[in-house]
């Protein structure tokens, strides 16, 4: 009787992505989540839910956008992109508004039609679909050198 | 003025952060893309194969591309919570033993076990992170693991009642 024992792992190559995530964060990521809010719309392309009467009145009265998210307009600049270890990027918000985001769409503010979440922030079909195109050309960019 | 009333609220909840990691996890001798069609080309392969062979495992997400297909893959509402966890603990890679701290309001019975245990993240990875769905209230779980080394729980409590 024969019998096979397998004692290590292949050892496979692994591709370092570092740049390729940077990239990933800075060109789509970002840029969209932030385009989003602009155009208002949310993760999944869908609309936010609209705001209260009384919090339009509210930001009107302060002289700040009536858009949704958009008041200041700090919360649509504050997304960031860091280096965290070798091979992992961290999109983040900066410490000033990071709170209200999980608070916005994480728990929901609470409304008289009940809780409203804005979904404004992680990775959309959309974006997958664009790193994936982005990856693509990289393989074909680095075959042609 | 229930959204005003809770839009001044913002600065008292306790929602921490958000973050979004895009994790590759390769390994300490990780080849750059062009450093890994070199050694291939050296190894004799062709450009066409090596295209194919790197489209395909793009696509499948295969040994390659396997960890990077999983950091862009769309999330979705439900999972986002993770994002945020695992953003928070890499953040915090100093710290060697995490407490396990819940609310201890509507509390689930799996996670009154384990609050105030500790452990390393590789440990608590295994038995099971929160909102990872290892505890009976799933991804509803408002636990968190925090710095053992700073913080010290005091024991629970419990009233008379039941």
């Amino acid at each position: 009787m024969i019998s096979v024992e397998i004692k290590g792992k292949l050892n496979f190559p692994q591709l370092n992505f570092q740049g390729d995530l940077t990239h990933i964060a800075n060109t789509i990521i970002i840029p969209t989540i932030s385009d989003n809010i602009h155009k208002q719309k949310t993760l999944d392309n869908k609309r936010f839910p609209a705001l209260e009467r009384s919090t339009i009145a509210y930001k009107k009265k302060k002289k700040l956008s009536t858009k949704i998210l958009i008041a200041t307009g700090k919360l649509v600049t504050s997304f960031i992109q860091k280096k965290i270890r070798k091979d992992s990027v961290l999109v983040t918000l900066n410490s000033a508004r990071k709170e209200i985001g999980g608070y916005l769409q994480i728990d929901g503010i609470n409304s008289k039609s009940g809780k409203k979440h804005f979904n404004f922030f992680g990775i959309s079909t959309l974006m997958e679909t664009e790193a994936m195109i982005y990856m693509r050309k990289r393989i074909v960019e680095e075959l042609r050198k | 003025m229930a959204e005003i009333d809770s839009f001044s609220d913002m600065t008292n909840f306790e929602i921490e952060a958000m973050n979004l990691l895009l994790n590759s996890k390769a390994s300490k001798t990780a080849l750059t893309l062009s450093e890994f069609i070199e050694f291939a080309r050296l190894q004799g392969a062709s450009d066409k194969s090596i295209k194919q062979e790197l489209l395909a495992d793009l696509e499948e997400g295969g040994r390659l591309f396997g960890e990077f297909r999983t950091s862009i893959r769309a999330t979705s509402n439900g999972i986002i919570n993770r994002f945020r966890d695992v953003g928070q603990f890499t953040q915090n890679i100093d710290i060697v033993n995490f407490r396990w701290v819940a609310v201890l309001v509507n509390t689930c019975p799996d996670c009154i076990d384990r609050h105030g245990q500790t452990k390393t993240m590789e440990q608590w990875e295994a038995d099971g992170l929160p909102r990872a769905g290892f505890t009976v209230c799933k991804e509803n779980c408002r636990c968190v693991l925090i710095n053992a080394s700073s913080s010290f729980l005091a024991p629970i409590k419990r009233s008379g009642r039941g």
